[in-house]
């Protein structure tokens, strides 16, 4: 085993220098008890003065409005409670998806498909969308009026539909990817001695409970975090008093004075949560992460039922419907309440708005330079660990650790930084794009970089060897043997990065558009944009805003594959390696 | 592959990204290369700065001052003062006249000093301007328009309601139906960000008197989803998400178009005519060319694009030629009352953090919420009567004892003690000290009255 203290150096300095010390600083500058205290302090917290009922039902016209509201029990547990139950939620679907996914090669490619269409995000455009079709005088639930009764979801129980339809297809991949890989073994053992039905499942959930956690504990966090969600129903006070909105309501109101103790009060409470929700979740965390290869040939058991496809067309459905609700809202020039008018003045819109069109070119340039810094950052931390050299759990836990820092606290961190340690170029309020692109490099580095240790597992170590017995240093290693064969399979994960960081909420909406949107010349990206034009008129920009997102998602793909193509040109002939990989 | 393929593929790929990256740049900083451009804070929403900034880019005077863009930038007023201070922005365009006066009073605006634009505002009636401590100019009104509220018939006749006439109608029991269904009546913007309804929440407390003021805004809260700008407020109005919603005649029209029975009216003697202020950032980096930009509004151009891009009436009046605008507001003139404006500067903070913290707050509002929704039943399964209704909803509006942060003593908001406290919540930290007893006080209150009414049924 060779010891690389300068890259275990820098490797361990740069997620500390990054992610780390931009949130000390914060607690450092502010009296963090004090914030506390006037955080808990406030009425309606840590318990709630009302006790609106959880449902109601009320007649119209002998129709009968039931209203779906769920609890509200203060502001903190309101958040809890919400994440924990959406994360529930969506982790019991995706068990029962990849179950019924697993049993055939026909209902693994149904899922496959489900997973595909419903993917591609759609902020605050899925949301706007969502409360259109939850609508009691027009949405999908009002189809249900001549059976005599409507289901009218608000407060909690709104706000759990969302979450659980934006987040349920990223997070189902996770159970489905890790089913693909279990051993047959005990499950064809359990097939033998009779066992079917629900002992079958049952015995599937024991088999895939590291990633069923592991889901849990990402949705958790995740729900926490939201903006998008609460920001869309804000005129629900439910919304209004979720932890994230609070925290992000006090980050607007203080971007030009000081800043607002009660801000740092609520985004430290944010972080406590979700910092020790990722760290009780990440051993699971660990171990499922090397089995995140989506369409990889894995185990089929041949158990296809009848109900295996229309299960998990049913559980992805609603994503589904939103999504394609969604794509169908650029098709529009207009959608007010019931009337939804097909044509292409969203496009028109779209294309006369320069700022709008600017900020998808800034949103796939910062893609781009973020998944590259990725690329530069991920590779070499994800041999060094899965080559399992010193230190390197400590490296793996840094690595991962930014997807328990909730957005809305990087965003207080970079703007603290920013504007009061750092020269004036890196002031957001002067130009937010190198924090931004720092930003969106570490908050979505954690799954691109489990995805590369993945990868290195499969490059036997021997090769590593080779390099060094001819002499060969650790950079050579890196670069000449790693770098080729794992961009050889890394398509995928560089079009995800990208279209994840284009659509990258929280960072955005708050340092994002600091300073300015409008014209052709400004910085800020996308997700700044579509909140801002959405809230000065939803009827007027929706459709535009979903144009932009589609404009992006095309963008970022013409980017992702000559990025691909050259880089991969450039490090490695693509065939070759893809070779040297199969022969290995 | 061959190396001069490798060779041949990297140097194409560096020349697109290279290209790519150079026409980035290059168009990031084109406007900065040959003239100036203007940052103005403004409460327009993008179409109406897009509008505006055509009308003047077109014009001599910015062909003169060599102003080749304007960047305009919606932003809450609660960043105004640091803005102004920042030297990212040159100067402010719409917006509430209490805003401006705060702003000027506390040195965050520079005085005119362009003679053509001195000249100018000095023909103007005193009530159009307004003089820093030195006796210059700090802020003009460039136009005026009236507030009223966007009502959707479509709402109104799906609960059987009828068309409000004054904001007062909105405090009959029938209003409150709709939350058996989970919806509201009203789409209410918060006063802390919207200077729509920082205006018309003023207003009521003129109109109604300070007692009677607020407990009309109570019920009026009661019924209303609390939103963060009266853009959305319109939105919820146009679409018949909700019946009723404050706004201006501009926001109303753009609701009117949208063809869902959205109709914009005056409230009948509760109409108020607001004045559209402009000033310079007292840090400024083009002082000069934002009072050119403020001249040309000031201009016959500027008046006339006002008049027909925003429904504004021209404060200068030698400005003739728009007489449909003319005909609208002679149509308005008896709906309209006579808003104090001073009385309005005085007790702003105290108003707005009430308001929010009594009010809008989401446990605060979630209590009137309950609290209406509790009523309604009780009104629907004839338990009580509509007296009973009326006085229950009396006791929730009234002045609240608030435990004052500094004293320690129980103190009713009455308007003389708001007057007092005032100034003091111009500090973030007294504000937020404040907010905490007015809402601990409001949740008291409300949930003395819910057990109450819960015992009733």
């Amino acid at each position: 085993m060779r010891y690389n203290y300068p890259l275990l150096l820098v490797l361990v300095l740069a997620p500390l220098l990054l992610v780390v010390t931009p949130i000390l600083l914060i607690l450092i500058d502010f009296d963090l008890f004090q914030s506390l205290r006037l955080v808990l302090s406030q009425p309606g917290v840590l318990s709630s003065p009302t006790r609106y009922p959880w449902y109601s039902v009320a007649v119209v016209d002998g129709v009968k409005y039931i209203v779906l509201r769920g609890p509200m029990m203060g502001a903190l547990w309101d958040s809890l409670l919400l994440a924990s139950v959406s994360a529930l939620t969506i982790s019991l679907l995706g068990l029962l998806a990849s179950y019924a996914a697993v049993t055939h090669h026909s209902s693994w490619r149904v899922w496959l498909a489900c997973i595909v269409l419903s993917l591609p995000s759609f902020p605050f455009v899925d949301a706007l969308v969502l409360r259109r079709l939850l609508d009691s005088n027009y949405g999908l639930t009002s189809l249900t009026k001549p059976l005599g009764f409507v289901l009218v979801p608000s407060g909690f129980a709104a706000l759990y539909v969302y979450e659980v339809v934006s987040w349920l297809p990223l997070l189902a991949v996770m159970i489905g990817a890790y089913a693909a890989a279990i051993p047959r073994e005990e499950f064809e053992a359990a097939i033998q001695l009779g066992a079917k039905g629900l002992s079958l499942l049952r015995l599937f959930a024991r088999l895939v409970r590291p990633a069923l956690i592991t889901v849990y504990v990402l949705g958790f966090v995740l729900v926490l975090d939201d903006i998008g969600g609460p920001y869309v129903f804000q005129d629900d006070p439910f919304a209004r008093g979720l932890l994230a909105f609070r925290a992000y309501s006090y980050f607007i109101e203080s971007v030009y004075g000081e800043i607002s103790l009660m801000g740092i009060g609520f985004s430290m409470l944010l972080l406590a949560l979700t910092l020790l929700t990722f760290l009780l979740g990440y051993k699971w965390y660990s171990s499922v992460s090397e089995a995140l290869s989506i369409g990889k040939p894995g185990t089929r058991f041949n158990l296809a039922t009848k109900w295996s496809i229309p299960i998990i067309v049913i559980i992805f459905a609603p994503s589904l419907i939103v999504k394609a609700a969604s794509v169908a809202y650029a098709f529009t020039d207009k959608w007010v309440g019931p009337v939804f008018d097909v044509g292409l003045g969203s496009f028109e819109e779209f294309f006369s708005m320069p700022n709008m069109v600017r900020s998808t070119l800034n949103s796939s340039f910062y893609a781009l330079l973020a998944v590259s810094v990725m690329l530069v950052w991920g590779i070499p931390s994800a041999w060094y660990v899965a080559r399992r050299q010193r230190a390197s759990s400590i490296i793996d836990l840094l690595m991962s650790l930014p997807l328990g820092v909730p957005g809305i606290v990087l965003a207080y961190a970079y703007f603290f930084i920013g504007t009061r340690h750092l020269p004036s170029f890196f002031n957001p309020l002067n130009n937010p794009s190198l924090l931004l692109i720092v930003g969106y490099a570490a908050r979505r580095l954690p799954i691109f970089y489990n995805g590369l240790k993945a990868l290195v597992k499969g490059v036997p170590a021997q090769l590593d060897e080779a390099v060094y017995t001819v002499g060969g240093k650790t950079r050579h290693v890196i670069i000449r043997i790693i770098s080729p064969l794992l961009l050889a399979r890394t398509y995928a994960l560089i079009l995800y990065a990208f279209y994840s960081i284009a659509t990258e909420v929280s960072l955005s909406i708050t340092i994002g558009g600091l300073a300015g949107y409008e014209g052709w010349g400004h910085s800020a990206p996308l997700m700044y944009l579509v909140p801002a034009y959405i809230g000065f008129s939803s009827q007027r920009y929706g459709g535009a805003s979903a144009v932009a997102i589609l404009f992006t998602y095309t963008l970022c793909t013409i980017v992702a594959t000559l990025f691909y193509w050259a880089i991969s040109s450039i490090l490695g002939p693509r065939r070759r390696a893809r070779g040297t990989y199969k022969s290995v | 592959m061959p190396a001069k393929k490798v060779a041949l593929v990297v140097g194409v790929s560096a020349l697109v990204v290279a290209a790519l990256i150079a026409v980035y740049f290059v168009s990031s900083i084109r406007e900065g290369r040959e003239g100036v451009k203007l940052v103005i804070v403004t409460r327009l929403y993008p179409e109406e700065q897009e509008a505006i900034r055509k009308a003047f880019l077109n014009s001599s005077i910015a062909k003169e001052y060599n102003i080749i863009d304007v960047e305009f930038r919606k932003e809450d007023y609660s960043k105004w003062a640091e803005l102004s201070e920042s030297g990212y922005v040159d100067g402010f365009f719409v917006g509430e006249k209490y805003i401006y006066d705060v702003l000027c009073s506390e040195g965050h605006l520079s005085s005119f000093t362009l003679k053509e634009l001195v000249d100018a505002v000095k023909r103007l009636d005193r009530r159009y301007y307004g003089m820093d401590s030195r006796g210059g100019y700090c802020w003009v009104a460039v136009g005026q328009a009236v507030y009223g509220f966007i009502i959707n018939r479509v709402f109104l006749e799906k609960h059987g309601l009828q068309e409000p006439q004054k904001w007062s109608d909105l405090t009959k029991v029938d209003y409150l139906k709709p939350l058996l269904l989970g919806e509201s009546t009203v789409s209410f913007p918060r006063p802390t960000k919207s200077g729509t309804s920082r205006t018309v929440v003023h207003g009521i407390l003129q109109k109604y008197g300070w007692e009677e003021g607020w407990r009309v805004l109570t019920i009026i809260a009661m019924e209303s989803s609390i939103v963060d700008s009266s853009e959305k407020a319109r939105d919820e109005a146009a679409e018949g998400v909700v019946a009723v919603a404050p706004a201006y005649i501009g926001y109303g029209i753009e609701a009117e178009k949208a063809g869902h029975g959205a109709v914009f009216k005056v409230p009948k003697g509760e109409g108020i005519l607001y004045l559209s202020l402009a000033a310079v950032a007292s840090k400024a980096k083009h002082p000069k060319e934002m009072q050119a930009f403020i001249l040309w509004l000031l201009s016959d151009e500027g008046q006339k694009t006002l008049a027909r891009l925003f429904y504004y009436i021209p404060v200068r009046e030698d400005v003739k030629g728009i007489e449909w605008v003319e005909r609208i507001y002679s149509e308005l003139k008896n709906n309209i009352f006579n808003y104090d404006r001073e009385l309005a500067t005085k007790i702003d903070k105290a108003v707005t953090a009430y308001f929010e913290a009594a009010l809008a707050d989401p446990d605060s509002n979630m209590l009137l919420k309950e609290i209406g929704r509790e009523l309604a039943l009780l009104l629907e399964n004839k338990k009580i009567g509509l007296s009973k209704a009326h006085e229950i909803l009396s006791s929730v509006g009234k002045l609240l004892v608030v435990k004052d942060p500094w004293t320690g003593r129980g103190e009713e908001f009455t308007l003389e003690y708001a007057l007092s406290i005032n100034d003091k919540l111009k500090d973030k930290e007294e504000w937020a000290k404040f907010y905490n007893a007015v809402k601990t006080a409001a949740i008291e209150h409300y949930r003395k009255i819910l057990d109450e009414i819960k015992a009733l049924g």
